[in-house]
């Protein structure tokens, strides 16, 4: 080691021809680096080799930076963790530190569950890492380098158990500016990745007393986190003794609205927050640690969230509703490109305006009684559907777009229209006949039965914006179906309306000619997409080979109108492909058969479906309480709330359960819902009764109208209720 | 869309607690303590039954656990042991070590270790199986439990405040045990009747 001192001041000397003042500088600088800047002694015994890391190698005053206390431990051996478990002890040390500089709590990684037989305990294995933070004063006024000392004890067990100390000291020396140890940075960033980093999550833990049998368990709630819910598996740690047992097994409940974790409970009871950490494993199996903390007792989400969520959500509909408005206006805008639309508006709006002899507030009322016509024609359409939807309703049918038949319908319709706009088969031509008859007429009865017309006429060539916007009135309330029609119908009108007030904007009308249509004819296909995108819903709704039945319905249907459509041919031929026609309607009829009674079938299915999730309960009412308590009813009351979490849990865990639902049935015991999310009145003075001022409350009516109603625990387990339920009848 | 629920069931104890039938009922402070019949090393019966009108402390022990030791070398356990018999208390010492684990001992051998530590507890009784030991829910070596005279259980958990293996920390320690009998003594409430119990693992078989 010497020799190459010597030998590299040689060179240094003669290389760089240094003085000997810089050289002794360098070597020093060398020597400084080498010496126990970064490290402390390392502690060797017999089962691990201890030492100290620090981040920087030099630090400046007014500084915080870590220390690393590092044990590496011999295979098979741990340590333990901040709380050691049943049994162990956790690290600790006790600093000599000189004025001016202080050391905080150490910082533990997250911590593994070992088993010793049925004791368990919390610790480490292989290299535990123990982060502290150390904080020089500002005004640390030394030349000294700072004096580090520490004094380690830890507990290092294989099955035996061997306490160990050690006493560990380096020198930081002070800079004016911090040099970070680069060779420790790595055991740094180590440390950094298994630290639990701390979540904001609403939690709170709560305890289900017991009846003698049953052991009593803690239970942790946790808001909804995505951290949480996208793990596999999850695990608590609490960091104080006594909370839960640590051997015991863990019941996590992953719900959208909310996570819990049970277990037994430990030896003690608390009521202050608790601090734990959450350690979730995902499906590669890869651990992330956070820091979380529960507050005691039942969890409620923050109020004013979720008033904002309701908020949001009521503007959502209202944004809902002005956008299909506004697209129901465009859609009657692009109405009147349409070529079944276009000519015989544009001859009889310009006809309109060329009419030299009439005033301009003439034309203006043409313009006004032909937008009149529209409106009064949509509104009729309007009010016809509403009347069909309710009869449908009043028969059974129902517009329910979750109906498959009703699906399978649109797409026959679409995919005719779409046939139709294609140019295969002209629609709504013998009508346009009829109605220009009527719209020939002068005077304003003509600028109105013009408006008329322009609706009949309209309808068959339907736009791909005018099928969403009736079929999303249709779904709505007869108010909301006027609207938008209205709105559709205002948009059809609105250029001639424009034209008629502003003459001169005649001139920017498009003259008629083939590109109506082409354009027409560029139509059919947003039309078949539509009817595609339609028959895949059919398909989730049903299967493939309902699918098959209403293609071939669509293929058929095809057929037939190419037959009607040959009666033009020879007499001969008019016969025999009217015939085929009927024929093949029917055949198709036999398919729209085939698909209406297998989906009554699925109907049947999904109808099954909804019951099973439909609980057996029945809403809360003070009135429907006293009934069933007159008629010698036992009664199961449950005070819920969306935002309670605790109420959700207690749902999934017990009042949901088949077991506890068939207990109820076989009891005869009646079970009312009462939902408190609104802060319903009546509910808050029944909480009150009790001396409540929040949910969950679960009361049991004995049987008989003097019974005492039994207050259950906030926690709820299938075994708990049913043996509360059996206690409290039997003291009636 | 219906709701996508998640389930899970996280770590179960495993194989090893289900051979070792741990579904004990944990004996409760302010409960009776549970009851047991069993012969110590001196060939004498001890029915916990029979000790009603007398207070009884259970420690258990294991003479190999630095814990343990840090208690004995001491003196601390002995002198408490000698102060508690004085007063007419019945102490039991426990070993629940499975044969072949630490501190395991036969009746002659656990006999010479009380004799050689100058220990003084009115029963040792040696329970391999770790029947005693689960039915109490001990934990650590030491853990200690006081019955009162009408045989409800009034404190379990550790011997003293300050859980290290260091001798030292004894004198600045709170001894509960010590703290208790006093306030039993003079039919006072038991200030804390349970703590965190410390030491080294009882050493059950598995």
């Amino acid at each position: 080691m010497f020799l190459f001192f010597k030998h590299t001041m040689f060179y240094l000397l003669n290389k760089f021809r240094l003085n000997l003042v810089t050289l002794f500088a360098l070597l020093g600088f060398m020597l400084c680096n080498n010496s126990y800047a970064v490290e402390s002694n390392v502690v060797v015994t017999e089962n691990v080799k201890a030492r100290f890391l620090s981040q920087y190698s030099q630090v400046e005053a007014g500084q915080s930076f870590y220390l690393l206390f590092e044990i590496d431990i011999r295979d098979g051996w741990h340590t333990y963790w901040l709380n050691p478990g049943d049994s162990g002890q956790a690290t600790s040390i006790q600093w000599t530190l000189p004025q001016g500089v202080t050391a905080e709590e150490i910082q533990w990684p997250y911590p593994e569950r070992q088993y010793v037989g049925p004791v368990a305990n919390y610790g480490y294995h292989g290299v535990a890492l123990h982060r502290v933070k150390v904080s020089v004063s500002q005004d640390y006024a030394s030349d000294q380098a700072i004096i580090v000392k520490a004094n380690a004890t830890w507990l290092v067990c294989e099955e035996e158990c061997i306490p160990e100390k050690g006493q560990f000291s380096f020198e930081l020396p002070l800079a004016d500016i911090a040099v970070l140890a680069a060779e420790n940075q790595t055991s740094f960033s180590r440390f950094e990745k298994i630290l639990p980093k701390p979540l904001d999550v609403e939690s709170g833990y709560q305890y289900a007393s017991s009846s003698v049998d049953s052991e009593e368990q803690v239970r942790f709630e946790f808001a909804p986190a995505q951290e949480l819910l996208s793990a596999s598996k999850i695990e608590y740690f609490p960091h104080d003794w006594g909370v839960l047992q640590a051997p015991a097994e863990q019941t996590v409940i992953l719900d959208p609205k909310f996570v819990s974790i049970s277990t037994l409970k430990g030896d003690l009871r608390f009521k202050k927050p608790l601090k734990g950490v959450l350690l979730t494993w995902d499906e590669s199996d890869e651990i992330n640690a956070y820091q979380v903390e529960s507050k005691f007792g039942a969890l409620n989400i923050q109020t004013g969230s979720q008033q904002s969520t309701q908020r949001q959500s009521s503007e959502a509909q209202e944004i809902g509703l002005l956008s299909a408005l506004l697209l129901a206006l465009i859609g009657g805008l692009i109405l009147n490109l349409m070529p079944c639309v276009f000519p015989v508006l544009s001859m009889k709006a310009l006809s309109l305006v060329h009419h030299a002899d009439q005033p301009p507030a003439v034309i203006k009322r043409h313009g006004v009684v032909y937008t009149l016509g529209i409106l009064i024609s949509f509104a009729v359409l309007a009010i016809t559907l509403i009347m069909i939807k309710a009869a449908g309703h009043h028969i059974g049918w129902g517009f329910q777009l979750q109906a498959p038949i009703f699906v399978a319908a649109i797409v026959v319709v679409i995919f005719v229209l779409g046939l139709s706009l294609s140019g295969f088969v002209e629609i709504g031509a013998s009508l346009m006949g009829v109605g220009s008859g009527l719209a020939q007429q002068q005077g304003y009865k003509g600028s109105f039965f013009t408006g008329v017309l322009a609706v009949i006429v309209a309808t068959p060539c339907t736009a791909p914006f005018m099928g969403p916007a009736v079929g999303f009135a249709l779904t709505q309330t007869p108010v909301i179906t006027v609207l938008v029609l209205l709105a559709l119908g205002f948009g059809l009108a609105l250029p001639y309306l424009l034209i008629s007030f502003v003459p001169v904007l005649s001139r920017y009308l498009p003259k008629p000619g083939l590109w109506m249509k082409k354009f027409q004819q560029v139509l059919a296909f947003p039309m078949f997409a539509t009817a595609a995108w339609l028959i895949w819903v059919f398909g989730l709704q049903t299967n493939m080979g309902q699918v098959f039945n209403l293609l071939i319905v669509c293929i058929l249907i095809t057929l037939v109108i190419w037959l009607w459509q040959n009666v033009k041919e020879e007499h001969y031929w008019r016969t025999i492909s009217r015939a085929f026609a009927l024929a093949t309607l029917f055949v198709a009829g036999l398919f729209i058969w085939k698909i209406a009674s297998n989906s009554n079938d699925t109907n049947a299915v999904v109808d099954n479906a909804r019951t099973e999730e439909i609980v057996n309960y029945e809403n809360f009412s003070l009135e429907r309480l006293q009934q069933l308590r007159e008629l010698d009813s036992p009664v199961f009351v449950n005070m819920t709330a969306a935002w309670c979490i605790t109420c959700l849990a207690n749902e999934k865990v017990a009042l949901s359960k088949a077991q506890l639902k068939t207990f109820f049935t076989d009891n005869n015991i009646t079970y009312l819902k009462g939902d408190w999310t609104n802060q319903d009145a009546v509910i808050t003075s029944y909480l009150e009764s009790f001396s409540r001022s929040s949910v969950p409350l679960y009361v049991y009516y004995p049987k008989g109208s003097a019974s005492e109603p039994q207050v259950l625990p906030q926690i709820l387990t299938v075994a708990g209720v049913m043996e509360f339920i059996k206690l409290a009848d039997q003291q009636n | 869309m219906k709701t996508m629920i998640k389930t899970i069931s996280a770590i179960g104890v495993g194989a090893m607690l289900m051979a070792a039938n741990l579904t004990y009922a944990k004996p409760e402070v302010g409960q009776p303590a549970p009851s047991f019949e069993m012969v110590d090393t001196l060939g004498n019966v001890v029915d916990l039954a029979s000790l009603e009108g007398k207070t009884v402390i259970m420690e258990w022990t294991n003479h190999q656990c630095p814990f343990v030791r840090k208690h004995y070398e001491s003196g601390n356990m002995q002198a408490l042991q000698k102060e508690s018999v004085s007063d007419d208390v019945v102490w039991i010492s426990v070993l629940s070590s499975a044969p072949g684990k630490q501190g395991y001992v036969e009746a002659e051998q656990a006999n010479n270790i009380i004799a050689e530590n100058g220990a003084a507890p009115t029963h040792m009784l040696l329970d391999p199986s770790g029947e005693l030991g689960q039915t109490y829910g001990a934990k650590t070596t030491p853990h200690m439990y006081i019955i009162n005279a009408s045989g409800d259980l009034v404190y379990m958990g550790g011997i003293d405040s300050i859980p290290s293996a260091d001798k030292a920390d004894i004198q600045s320690a709170e001894n509960y045990v010590r703290t208790a009998l006093t306030q039993i003594k003079g039919g006072e409430e038991i200030t804390t009747p349970s703590s965190r119990p410390y030491g080294c693992s009882v050493k059950y078989s598995s």
